[in-house]
């Protein structure tokens, strides 16, 4: 399935609905199609947004982040950015 | 002292502080409640009262020299992903059961080193996920206490602890609290370490907290992060973003009621304007629901392929779904993330909060968990998030009110979440007793009478406590058989006896706890 902005949610349901197929066998596809209907319409969702490329920082994904004990409290709110972001998956 | 089970944290850490109230007297009275009503119930997994005895007279001995700690004698439940050395981690996942768990999760480590005590784990949705834990809503039994935090939200509402632990991946811990009637807070993210908490979602997962007050929750998590309570006083009423558009999603009692709370916290001083999220709301569940489940399937995947029967339904389809969603989108579902945040961060600036409700319905029946369309935009975006229990449905269901604050300002929030529950009141307590299901009338049955109890077999059913679980309910008249040394307790009328069997009186239904 490609990032194409044009990818309604009928093409992507159809997509998945052939990768559940090859995947799990029709059974189990059978079984999942209200859930793969609803996946296929948040994936032309997420197809669909515009992404800012370079509007904001970095990617961190795979960089660790550990927790911040205390964080909430002891660091003002404008400097809450790092220990409070889920970030691109990094966090503890 | 009676209605011991009714003292909120807030309430016990000044009693036992006064040396006013034995920490053994406090969890007797807590053992008793869930010993009477848990069979029903279902909100426990694992209670061990020896040690929670040894604890508590551990702690008074503490407090016969002088020492104290700030959460001095408080029980808490803990939902059964967070590790308690000495208790099993099942999650609802039956190959779990046998499991030792030697360490305490970080939490449970800072509790125990406030003076809190841990009163047993509660029932989870199996895995934190969508499948239903056995536990009622102590408002109705048809209905879902709501997941996943299911016996945290039910322990909490039905006076049996007035502390659990949630955790919350979309809307677990706000949304059992919403369900039960009490209070819950989803601090920012990443607020506590997570190690000793099995993840559901690394990038979502939140610890929580449910009790029936905000000053309990500013207690609690104030003393956890920062070693003292966090302060409510505020110098001027709130400033709050009515996110109407979304509560119109709500069905119209809860609308309804959302549009009452909104004018009360009006009246009483507080500017309440409606404004509309800068962001689709359909947008944010879209990442929110892509990301979870390429996690959830990274996380699970590998543990579902060696037990898939063991698995339910919910989790090994998110798993499933999660595997067939295509890298490059769950990488830009996370970029999105951020840009969305960023918005939402920018948007809620000049407010103290968003209000809103925090489920789309009241209770709905126990084959789901419930609506978590509310719940769930704040948790991806790591930001602080509070239920207060403020009404009542016609069908006596409670309805909650959801604030939500800055990224960061877990304090503030609860000092405005403190202002507004003063202002709207919470609700009372469900009747466990209604959880009972009433007798058909049955002419001529035997009559036998149940002995009283005794102070022999009340000990003896103490000391068991932490090993039985429910065994069934015979109906009106039948005979019951338990296990050698086994008890029942009569509900309707509160009596006990120590016995291998009986007959029930005519229109009285005997709840038979069963030795493991």
């Amino acid at each position: 399935m490609k990032l194409d902005p044009r990818l309604s949610a009928t093409r992507a349901h159809q997509i998945l609905l052939r990768r559940a197929g090859q995947t799990f066998g029709p059974a189990r596809t059978f079984e999942l199609n209200d859930a793969l209907q609803y996946a296929g319409e948040a994936l032309s969702r997420i197809a669909q947004a515009p992404l800012a490329l370079a509007g904001f920082p970095p990617d961190l994904s795979g960089m660790d982040e550990e927790g911040v004990p205390g964080g909430a409290l002891a660091e003002p709110a404008s400097s809450g950015e790092a220990s409070h972001s889920n970030d691109e998956g990094a966090g503890a | 002292m009676s209605d011991l089970y009714e003292l909120t944290a807030m309430e016990i850490v000044n009693k036992t502080t006064s040396r006013e109230l034995s920490v053994r007297t406090l969890v007797d009275a807590l053992l008793e409640r869930i010993a009477e009503f848990d069979c029903e119930l279902q909100a426990w997994v694992t209670v061990d009262a020896d040690r929670v005895r040894e604890e508590a007279d551990r702690l008074d001995r503490l407090a016969s020299q002088g020492r104290f700690a700030p959460l001095h004698g408080v029980p808490v439940g803990v939902k059964d992903i967070i590790d308690v050395a000495g208790l099993p981690t099942i999650a609802g996942f039956e190959p779990f059961r046998g499991r030792a768990i030697d360490r305490d999760a970080e939490i449970i480590r800072r509790l125990r080193a406030a003076g809190a005590i841990i009163l047993g784990k509660t029932h989870t949705t199996q895995f934190a996920n969508g499948d239903p834990a056995p536990t009622l809503n102590p408002w109705n039994r048809e209905k879902t206490p709501g997941g996943s935090s299911s016996g945290s939200g039910a322990a909490v509402a039905g006076r049996m602890t007035p502390l659990a632990l949630g955790t919350q991946t979309v809307g677990s811990t706000l949304r059992p609290a919403a369900y039960c009637g009490v209070a819950a807070f989803k601090p920012s993210f990443n607020w506590m370490e997570r190690d000793g908490v099995i993840p559901l979602a690394w990038s979502l997962d939140h610890l929580g907290l449910i009790a029936r007050s905000v000053a309990d929750l500013a207690l609690v998590y104030g003393v956890l992060v920062n070693g003292r309570a966090v302060s409510l006083s505020r110098s001027r009423p709130p400033r709050l973003a009515y996110l109407k558009a979304l509560t119109q999603l709500a069905e119209p009692a809860v609308m309804d009621h959302l549009n009452n709370v909104v004018e009360n916290l009006r009246s009483a001083g507080a500017t309440v304007e409606e404004v509309e999220l800068p962001v689709e709301f359909e947008l944010i569940q879209a990442v929110h629901f892509v990301i979870m489940q390429a996690e959830a399937s990274a996380i699970h995947g590998e543990l579902r392929e060696e037990h898939p029967d063991e698995y339910g339904p919910s989790i090994s389809r998110t798993v499933d779904i999660g595997s067939l969603i295509p890298a490059p989108f769950d990488v830009k579902a996370r970029r999105l993330r951020r840009q969305i945040r960023l918005r939402i961060d920018q948007f809620i600036t000049g407010y103290d909060g968003f209000i809103l409700p925090t489920a789309f319905n009241v209770a709905p029946i126990s084959r789901t968990t419930g609506d978590n369309r509310g719940q769930g935009p704040w948790t991806l975006l790591g930001m602080p998030a509070i239920s207060l229990a403020t009404g009542l449905s016609e069908d006596s269901l409670p309805i909650g009110t959801q604030l939500v604050g800055r990224r960061g300002n877990d304090a503030d929030l609860l000092a405005v979440a403190a202002w507004c529950e003063q202002v709207l009141g919470t609700i009372g307590a469900p009747d466990l007793n209604d959880l009972v299901p009433q007798p058909e009338p049955e002419p001529e049955m035997e009559q036998e009478s149940v002995e009283p109890v005794d102070k022999e077999a009340e000990e003896r059913r103490r000391s068991i406590i932490s090993k039985v679980i429910c065994g069934g309910v015979a109906r009106p008249g039948a005979r019951v058989a338990a296990g050698p040394g086994a008890d029942f307790v009569t509900r309707r009328e509160g009596q006990r006896s120590s016995v291998s069997g009986g007959v029930s009186r005519p229109g009285e239904m005997v709840h038979i706890p069963r030795v493991e």
